[in-house]
């Protein structure tokens, strides 16, 4: 298992396309800190500070970046069909549910790794914007238990959604169809079932990342994990009866 | 040894491997041949448990699943480009030495072995079909796994490449390793292989070596050519040898090349040409495989 763990980051990481995207996320992640630290004078010359700028900039960067991370996730099992590896991958173990296993702790690692970098990245942008502004860091109000705890979660959601449909649906654009437009099909839908809308797949997956009197109800966020586990148990099952 | 037991696959009520049972010895080259089609990946794949099919296949009496590193029994080359495009050949390499817990100085040993080294850190997606090829061995050596399951491995491969892989091959299974292979270089097989497995629309067709399998297909047939034809003929007739007209000589049947030159001998007629018929693999393999083809040309690009 420890092997197939080390073999998984090296496929990651072996490829320039992990740095690129990466780049990418962080451009999103200094973004994110310049619109969230960004605090104009006012009238009078005073400059007044929200006390959530690093939790608004670290929530804002993750929400914006978090279809990519999906993607990625997706791409770790997808490309092993795309490319014929799956084969010397299978081979390499004993039980197909340990390759799936690995996959699973890789995704969740590396999205957790890559959402921690952000998160600093982002709230060091939002210092610095906030410096230029004139205002004080001081007086920011930050709840670092909950914030780790539901972006944790949140970002480990949408990894672990990405790795399924992957290994579920074997194309990418499908894939990408479904990250991408079906929290928009959501949203419409929302006009139509209100507060309904909170047990629609992506919308209970977002609210995940809620904190505070925001946070997602318990059974919106018990919602979230049938969603996932029969995600899960469906991509077990054809992970483990398809042909390879 | 590799022992393939019942295996069929189906996909929906097509049935493309049908109970096909073999084995792999352990010292010699098994190749597998057949038509396109005929069900050799799938065969393989199914052996390998990639595919999910009826039957059994035992590495030396175990399951491939009841050893803790599969990779390390079994070397597989199903596909020359079973790899990322971006990610370096060395890198490739090391992917899958960590997954099967094998040192990482071995990948460097491979890549010199297939001769590899001086692109290590290239992109394989530029690759030549033969380089390909070559990646496609070195991962399936990695492991320095008793058996070997290689799919082609000769195709896109220079005249250089396919001796090189000929004489390793040889030198592995001198080991007591085994190795089954397919291919469609019949020629090449004729002089690697030791035992042949060949399959037709699913369905085995012939498991001997592959001296025997050639001899199955021949005739026995023998030429000969001397000065005077007509009194040879009779002198066959009236031994009850079968003969027919050939070109300016005669296509004896029923009687060795020995017994032949014999009875010219015993005639006084001069031996003008005396030779046994000739079947190379191609033309029993094309005799034997006559009707299981599923996909088939049209005759001399007629159209």
């Amino acid at each position: 298992m420890f092997g197939i763990l080390k073999s998984e980051f090296t496929k990651i990481l072996t490829l320039r396309s992990t740095y690129i995207v990466f780049g990418v996320l962080v451009l999103f992640a200094i973004l994110g800190g310049i619109i969230a630290g960004y605090s104009p004078a006012s009238d009078s010359g005073k400059v007044f500070v929200s006390t959530t700028v690093f939790q608004s900039a670290i929530s804002g960067v993750l929400t914006l970046s978090i279809g990519v991370f999906a993607i990625v996730s997706s791409l770790v099992i997808m490309n092993e069909y795309r490319h014929n590896t799956i084969a010397y991958t299978l081979t390499a173990s004993r039980s197909r549910l340990t390759v799936f296993l690995a996959k699973v702790i890789t995704v969740i690692a590396y999205g957790l790794t890559v959402a921690l970098a952000l998160s600093l990245i982002a709230v060091l942008s939002a210092t610095v914007m906030l410096a230029i502004s004139g205002g004080t860091v001081t007086t920011q109000k930050v709840e670092i238990g909950a914030l780790i705890l539901h972006l944790g979660l949140y970002v480990s959601f949408y990894m672990l959604v990405g790795l399924f449909l992957g290994f579920i649906l074997r194309n990418i654009i499908v894939v990408i169809v479904i990250i991408f437009a079906l929290p928009v099909v959501e949203n419409l839908l929302s006009i139509a079932l209100k507060e309904g809308a909170l047990y629609l797949p992506f919308r209970s997956f977002g609210a995940l990342a809620s904190t505070g009197e925001a946070a997602a109800s318990a059974s919106v966020v018990v919602t979230a994990f049938a969603y996932l586990l029969g995600l899960a148990a469906l991509a077990v099952v054809l992970f483990v009866k398809r042909d390879a | 040894m590799i022992t393939a037991q019942n295996l069929t696959k189906t996909y929906g009520s097509k049935v493309v491997v049908n109970n096909i049972s073999f084995t792999v010895e352990d010292g010699k080259i098994t190749g597998f041949l057949g038509p396109n089609g005929a069900g050799k990946s799938t065969t393989m794949r199914a052996m390998l448990g990639l595919d999910n099919a009826q039957g059994s296949t035992l590495y030396d009496g175990a399951p491939l699943s009841g050893y803790e590193q599969p990779s390390q029994v079994v070397g597989i080359l199903l596909d020359a480009k079973s790899f990322h495009p971006k990610r370096s050949a060395r890198n490739h390499l090391k992917v899958l030495a960590q997954a099967s817990n094998i040192p990482l100085t071995r990948v460097d040993e491979v890549l010199s072995l297939v001769g590899l080294q001086d692109v290590a850190n290239k992109k394989p997606g530029k690759f030549s079909l033969g380089m390909a090829q070559r990646l496609g061995i070195a991962a399936a050596i990695l492991g320095q796994p008793k058996h070997l399951i290689l799919d082609e491995p000769a195709n896109g491969l220079d005249p250089e490449g396919i001796h090189w892989l000929r004489d390793f091959l040889h030198a592995y299974v001198a080991n007591g390793n085994s190795v089954l292979i397919s291919s469609h270089l019949l020629s090449e097989m004729q002089l690697m292989a030791h035992n042949l497995v060949v399959i037709g629309k699913g369905t085995m067709i012939a498991n001997q070596s592959v001296d025997s399998f050639i001899q199955s297909a021949s005739t026995g047939a023998v030429f000969v050519r001397t000065t005077d034809l007509n009194a040879l003929a009779t002198q066959l007739t009236q031994r009850g040898i079968v003969w027919v007209g050939e070109r300016n000589g005669l296509k004896v049947t029923g009687a060795t090349s020995d017994q032949l030159s014999a009875l010219l001998f015993e005639l006084g007629m001069p031996v003008l040409e005396l030779a046994a018929e000739n079947v190379s693999l191609e033309d029993a393999f094309l005799k034997m495989t006559a009707g299981a083809q599923e996909y088939r040309a049209t005759p001399g690009g007629q159209n």
